[in-house]
């Protein structure tokens, strides 16, 4: 499918959504697609909670014992561990206990379709990412007996940053990967930008409430309790844990998006601002990443250089 | 010095000698056990502790085209180089959504 001005599209199904390539070069897609669907089948080897065949099940299996990983997983799990690291802890790999005490224990798909089997969700204490040990030359974890890891918040970004990057240094031309709505552009976009639609569900039409922003490089996400939400008998769930409660996050976001150097730092960010409610604003603020939160009642608050959001009501932070 | 003397302190002697070498080998040992106890075991120490190493400095990234360095060990939470700019009216390419 060609677009506007010399770029093309491609979509395909990833990591339990939607995959998107566009490339600035037309010619390039079909190359670009291939190099997009090598990342997907690696990160999804290494890092699937629902996979057990994955690297990520088998470290968790393990808890107590030290395992050697790849070097894929060693960069999830860094990648994961700085993302704690720079939060405060908002966002902390070791929540993957509190998802499955909460329901959330199979492909979302799948849950979907068959239901949760918990009806009462008790808080589950999160180890925390302090917890985790890790000697990275030796490339060998350890996790506290009971921790199950999630990269969640982490590896969906890594792979559209990987992937992206591999795309430009390999093919040259601008290019972007989005997995599920969290984006990362990298190399020379087309004339005017990658236009982006931002909304609560990555799958909703142009014509759902949202603003559509263009972006040059670097990354673009979007958190959301929104869409990944379940019912434990009347509790309504998301997907989106807060570490100090070990509970799904209660709170006033309902859609946090965030533009940043790239897809992680983006994503990152936008579940820490989901996690930290009301001071989200000045917090990304305070580090310069422009960004647009979207309370449950609709209103948007647009923060640093993020474009007014117009028709919407919305306040500039 | 008398033999009795001489006796006594050879005997002295003999017994530092003992004791020296006694404790020599007691720190040979400690420090071997130490190196074979450290190998043993390097997979144990937990030499990456990010959360001691707050702002380590500029971030590394990844050079060209801006972004894109996918934050591993990078300084801190970055913005973009270019701020994203008004969509106007057209239609997407992208949505950026939950999922």
């Amino acid at each position: 499918m060609t677009l506007g001005i010399a770029a093309a599209r491609a979509e395909v199904a990833a990591f339990g959504g939607t995959a998107v390539v566009l490339t600035a070069e037309p010619g390039a897609l079909d190359d670009a697609l291939a190099i997009v669907r090598e990342h997907i089948r690696a990160v999804d080897k290494a890092c699937s909670r629902f996979r057990p065949d994955s690297e990520l099940c088998r470290v968790n299996e393990a808890a107590g014992r030290p395992v050697e990983v790849s070097a894929l997983f060693a960069r999830a799990l860094e990648t994961a561990l700085r993302a704690a690291e720079l939060t405060d802890g908002d966002v902390d790999p070791t929540c993957g206990d509190a998802l499955i005490a909460a329901g959330y224990d199979r492909d979302f798909d799948e849950l979907r379709v068959s239901g949760v089997t918990v009806t009462v969700p008790r808080p589950r204490p999160i180890p925390g990412w302090r917890t985790v040990r890790w000697n990275p030359a030796e490339r060998v974890v350890t996790l506290q007996r009971g921790t199950r890891l999630d990269f969640g918040a982490t590896a969906k970004a890594l792979a559209a940053d990987l992937a992206a990057r591999d795309v430009h240094d390999k093919l040259g031309g601008g290019v972007l990967v989005s997995f599920s709505g969290d984006l990362s552009a990298c190399g020379p976009a087309p004339d005017g930008g990658w236009r982006v639609r931002v909304t609560d569900d990555h799958r909703a039409a142009d014509d759902r409430p949202g603003q559509t922003v263009t972006v040059r490089d670097g990354g673009l996400a979007t958190s959301s309790t929104t869409v990944r939400r379940w019912n434990a008998g009347d509790t309504a769930l998301h997907h989106i844990i807060d570490p100090r409660t070990g509970l799904p996050t209660q709170a006033g976001w309902r859609t946090v998006s965030v533009a940043a150097v790239d897809c992680v730092t983006a994503n990152t960010a936008a579940t820490a601002a989901i996690v930290r409610g009301e001071s989200a604003p000045g917090w990304l603020a305070a580090h310069g990443l422009p960004a647009r939160l979207v309370r449950s009642d609709g209103t948007v608050v647009t923060v640093a250089s993020w474009p007014a959001d117009q028709g919407s009501g919305g306040a500039a932070s | 010095m008398d033999p009795k003397t001489r006796k006594a302190v050879s005997a002295r002697d003999a017994g530092l000698a003992r004791v020296s070498r006694a404790t020599r080998l007691i720190g040979v040992a400690s420090v071997a056990g130490a190196v074979i106890a450290a190998a043993g075991f390097a997979h144990l120490i937990p030499t990456h502790l990010p959360h001691l190493n707050v702002d380590d400095g500029g971030g590394s990234g990844s050079g060209s085209g801006g972004g894109n360095g996918s934050s591993n060990g990078s300084g801190g939470l970055q913005g973009p180089n270019n701020a994203p700019g008004g969509g106007g009216s057209g239609p997407s390419q992208v949505q950026s959504g939950g999922s």
